[in-house]
């Protein structure tokens, strides 16, 4: 402090270079992603990075459900075939199915190019002399049934039918209703169509476009102007959330930003200071995500979206600073007079979060070192750069009394009459949580999604109608190679027929059923005669039959070709339907490939689990995409549990440091704990289950009410600053209830969640301290 | 050259008189077909009319796929038994005796076929071109117009007692497969079915009526 121009000249400096390095590095060099993978812990299980992929980009992730009603079944159809038309013509997707063709003219077309190698009937007896007679005998017969047109035009090339059979358990699959040629709900009034879209399914801003050019060719095509498009499935409902969210969150941030303006004007009566009190918060912010940028390459968007709710403790750095000013007191004087309060509600927020940098999930990992990074730059910002930054001129146009001054002084006495009860609130709090632990957390990731529940039951109605799988059960198949993990699939195949035979299953399907294994496919190719024995026993087969001579010419030649053919690809199937199920059924994965066989209608998910345990193949599981997405949730949550707690105790240590006293941190946490365990108890109390946001909610609570405790306790000359202290606490407090209380009134549940929890741990968190406010003079 | 001449002037004689002969007749039938015309109109909403009157019919067939892969026609028989319920559900059978034992019967969306110890159930949703060949029979017993005309152009011809209906797919999948169908009758009665595949095979059936007590 020698010259003060340059004790103001330094901070600021310092100030604008990080700021400046900070915003570098935050808008040019850092990638924001919205990849789940952040709720995956670091040690992940096979079953964890599968689960992570699926919900990514697995099928279900990226498959549109889309139903046309509104208009009588001629209309609809009319409607569905055009839409349909123009959704294939566009590159969004991969694959567009109305009903209007079973079999697309490229399916058929690779169907019959690779019949020898697909066909299960292939095998070394049908082409022999008897099979072959046997075979070409049911031709015969099959072109005199109501299938002979379909039969004929493969005569020549396919006589023994493997075309047919290798269709034939494609065939027995659930199929939707069809009317006037389109697929239909069973009660005939929606015309349904599946799209799978290119884009992945994470890629939301990509989904959100292709649901609007659904819209648009909807619009340019349906034949009535009252017919109407429902889109569902798990895409929609990730735009929709995303915007309900996102229209929710600004409509009520801004709510929130006036409010807290409003409440900051009252207290300083100053536009200026409300705009600069803003900095030490912003700068956090800013800190914080250059440091997650600068340890992790990227930030994650629920980092920025908790640590957006977590800094809001930082906002009242500013308040302690700029609320309680002395009369004719400097800026600079207050923020010298606050400092070592200040310091240990800093360090306490600090060191809380540096438990959540142990953490193994890199979600909470980002946050702990955000909010760490955030609340130190914060603290620094409102000590050294708010002072040397904002005009004394200014300043001193704040206010130069406590408002409020005679009734906090009237209320303090009284106050602290309560003071026994805040112990029994925290007893109380912690007897009613433990006596629901059982069902104190939401298990059910669903919970949590602000999709309706018509939306929902919607969906399963168009699911049903459609015989799409319920995106829930697979079964999953790892090994080191492609050929081994269809191998087992063949071997699997009849246990999974089995299930469906006994009704515990109503339908499967496998990759093997689009490409067999090399195994089988040589099996097969080996079966095939050469051209010369094929054409001699085909001599004497069709003795006796009314086939015209030479008449399967090309059957033998086709044969020939099957039988020094290579084995099929799963290239051979590009720009087919099955090309399409093939990928999303098999894929390569952190260097193991993995099939996955979905299964629809479980009735009976126990007889399922036991064959599986039957075969004792420790590749072959069961996977239960909503219990495993539950399970992860829930280790993500258990661990922010733990080391928040571990945060708690570090809080603790802090202060019995910074204070010097364990008695006197332990007047600091109990006020807060006391809050926390009553806001949790009144939430429980009140029919909610508690999730990880709520869990976030109270870390908050736990930041800024531990402030709180610390400003009342703080050793003071005299009555005067007590009660500007205690003022500076309740603007601060003031502010925090005001914003959270805005996102208490979202249609949203996940914004209610975090603002009610809020809003309520503050209110008592306020109170409670000022209840055991014990200051030291 | 002469010769030729006279012998063509008799013969344009011969000609004109039978012309005049045909026309007279002509005339009268024409006359007698405008007569009975403009008591009953016939066309095709008629016929579907009169089909659909009848819930049910038993009728024996004689199948003769000709085709040039086959040295000889093949030729099956059997019965075909239609029958539809007041509240709509239909269900036609279709039983062959020779060359091979199998029966057909749909019921709705269902095929089931039933060869010796085997049946095997299909949902003809998932076979739309079977349907359509289905429907071109099944729908003409029914009198359903509207479903006939989802899968053919629908060509009435003829009078009441002897008329044909030509068929011609609107599904070019289906006319990939099938040139036309055309079922002729006779009042309330279908008398034959020829199926003119793609491939240049013709399939006739005729149906002629079940004895009575034949029925099962």
């Amino acid at each position: 402090m020698s010259r003060p121009g340059a004790a103001r000249a330094l901070p600021l400096a310092i100030w604008i270079v990080a700021v400046a390095a900070c915003l570098w590095l935050v808008v040019a060099r850092t990638s924001y992603t919205t990849d789940l993978t952040a709720f995956l812990p670091r040690s992940k299980t096979p079953a964890q990075e599968l689960l992570i992929g699926q919900l990514r980009d697995g099928v279900a992730a990226r498959l549109l459900l889309i139903a046309l009603e509104g208009a009588d079944e001629r209309e609809l159809a009319a409607s569905s075939r055009a839409l349909a038309r123009r959704l294939r013509a566009s590159a969004a997707f991969g694959y567009v199915a109305n009903g209007e063709t079973a079999l697309a003219r490229a399916d058929r077309d690779a169907l019959f190019a690779h019949r020898y190698l697909l066909s299960p009937a292939v095998t070394p007896e049908r082409f022999t002399e008897q099979g072959l007679r046997t075979a070409l005998e049911g031709t015969l017969e099959l072109l005199a049934t109501p299938l002979g047109p379909l039969v004929r035009p493969m005569l020549a090339a396919d006589p023994t039918g493997e075309t047919a059979a290798a269709l034939a358990p494609h065939l027995g699959r659930h199929q939707p209703a069809t009317r006037q040629g389109v697929w239909f709900d069973p009660a005939g009034t929606r015309a349904l169509l599946t799209a799978e879209t290119r884009a992945p399914g994470y890629d939301l801003d990509a989904q959100a476009r292709v649901q609007a050019a659904i819209e648009a060719a909807f619009a340019a095509t349906r034949t009535r102007p009252d017919m109407r498009l429902v889109l569902s499935g798990p895409p929609v409902f990730a735009v929709q959330s995303r915007a309900e969210i996102e229209a929710d969150a600004w409509r009520l941030s801004a709510l929130a930003g006036c409010g807290v303006a409003l409440v900051l004007l009252a207290a300083y009566r100053s536009t200026t200071l409300v705009g600069f009190g803003a900095l030490p918060v912003a700068s956090g912010m800013l800190a914080g995500m250059a440091a997650v940028s600068l340890a992790f390459g990227s930030v994650h968007g629920i980092t920025l979206g908790f640590g957006a709710t977590l800094i809001g403790e930082a906002a009242d750095y500013a308040t302690y600073v700029l609320a309680q000013r002395a009369p004719g007191e400097t800026l600079a004087a207050i923020a010298r007079r606050v400092w070592p309060t200040l310091r240990l509600a800093v360090l306490t927020t600090v060191f809380g979060s540096l438990a959540m940098l142990a953490s193994s999930f890199t979600g909470l990992a980002q946050l702990g070192l955000l909010i760490a990074v955030g609340a130190l730059a914060a603290g620094l910002v409102a000590r050294y750069v708010l002072p040397a930054l904002v005009p004394e001129r200014w300043a001193a146009r704040s206010a130069q009394a406590v408002p409020l001054a005679g009734p906090l002084a009237a209320l303090a006495p009284n106050a602290r009459r309560a003071a026994p009860l805040v112990p029994l609130a925290l007893v109380a709090g912690i007897v009613v949580v433990g006596l629901r632990h059982a069902t104190l957390w939401e298990n059910d990731i669903a919970a949590l999604s602000p999709v309706s529940e018509a939306a929902k039951s919607r969906d399963s109605e168009l699911r049903e109608a459609l015989g799409a799988p319920d995106v829930r059960h697979l079964v999953v198949v790892t090994a080191a190679t492609r050929d081994d993990v269809l191998a087992r699939f063949e071997t699997l195949a009849p246990h999974l027929a089995g299930l469906v035979a006994r009704g515990a299953v109503r339908d499967f399907d496998t990759p093997a059923r689009y490409l067999p294994s090399a195994a089988t496919q040589s099996a097969r190719r080996a079966a095939l005669p050469d051209a010369g024995t094929l054409a001699a026993r085909l001599a004497r087969a069709t003795a006796g039959l009314p086939f015209r001579e030479g008449l399967f010419a090309l059957f033998i030649a086709d044969a020939a070709e099957a039988r020094a053919a290579p084995l099929l690809e799963p290239e051979d199937f590009a720009g087919t339907a099955w090309g399409v199920a093939l990928r999303a059924l098999l894929f390569e994965q952190g260097g193991h490939w993995v099939g996955l066989a979905p299964l629809s209608g479980v009735a009976d998910p126990g007889a399922l689990q036991r064959m599986i345990a039957g075969l004792a193949d420790p590749a072959v599981w069961a996977f239960d995409l909503k219990g495993e997405s539950e399970a992860m949730l829930r280790g993500y949550r258990d661990q922010a549990l733990a080391l928040s707690a571990a945060g708690v105790i570090l809080i603790g240590g802090v202060l019995w440091v910074g204070l010097r006293s364990g008695r006197a941190a332990a007047d600091v946490m109990l006020p807060v704990l006391a809050a926390t365990s009553v806001t949790a108890a009144a939430l429980v109390l009140g029919g909610i289950r508690l999730s990880l946001l709520h869990l976030v909610s109270f870390l908050l609570v736990l930041g800024t009410g531990t402030n709180y405790a610390l400003f009342f306790n703080r050793r003071v000359p005299d009555e005067a600053e007590k009660l500007r202290g205690a003022y500076a606490v309740i603007v601060a407090a003031t502010t925090t209830l005001v914003a959270f209380g805005a996102l208490a009134l979202s249609g949203t549940a996940i914004l209610r969640a975090i603002g009610e929890t809020v809003a309520l741990g503050t209110v008592l968190s306020l109170v409670f301290a000022a209840a055991r406010a014990r200051s030291r003079s | 050259m002469g010769g030729a001449r006279r012998r063509g002037a008799r013969l344009s004689r011969s000609a004109a008189a039978l012309s005049r002969v045909a026309l007279a007749a002509a005339t009268a039938l024409v006359a007698a077909a405008l007569a009975h015309a403009a008591d009953t109109p016939f066309g095709v909403e008629e016929l579907m009319a009169a089909l659909a009157k009848r819930p049910e019919s038993a009728v024996r067939f004689i199948e003769t796929r000709h085709s040039d892969a086959l040295r000889e026609p093949l030729v099956t028989t059997g019965g075909l038994r239609y029958r539809r319920a007041p509240g709509g559900d239909e269900r036609l059978e279709r039983r062959v005796a020779t060359p091979f034992a199998e029966r057909y019967t749909i019921e709705g969306d269902r095929l089931t076929i039933e060869r010796g110890d085997t049946t095997r159930t299909l949902r003809l949703d998932a076979l739309p071109l079977l349907r359509a060949f289905i429907d071109a029979i099944r729908a003409t017993l029914a009198g359903d117009l509207a479903r006939l005309r989802r899968h053919y152009g629908v060509v009435f011809s003829g009078a009441r007692e002897d008329w044909v209906l030509a068929l011609l797919p609107a599904d070019p999948e289906v006319a990939e497969l099938i040139t036309s169908v055309r079922i002729a009758g006779q009042g309330d009665r279908i008398r034959s079915m020829e199926v003119l595949e793609r491939s240049g095979d013709r399939v006739v059936t005729r149906f002629t009526d079940e004895p009575p007590g034949s029925a099962k």
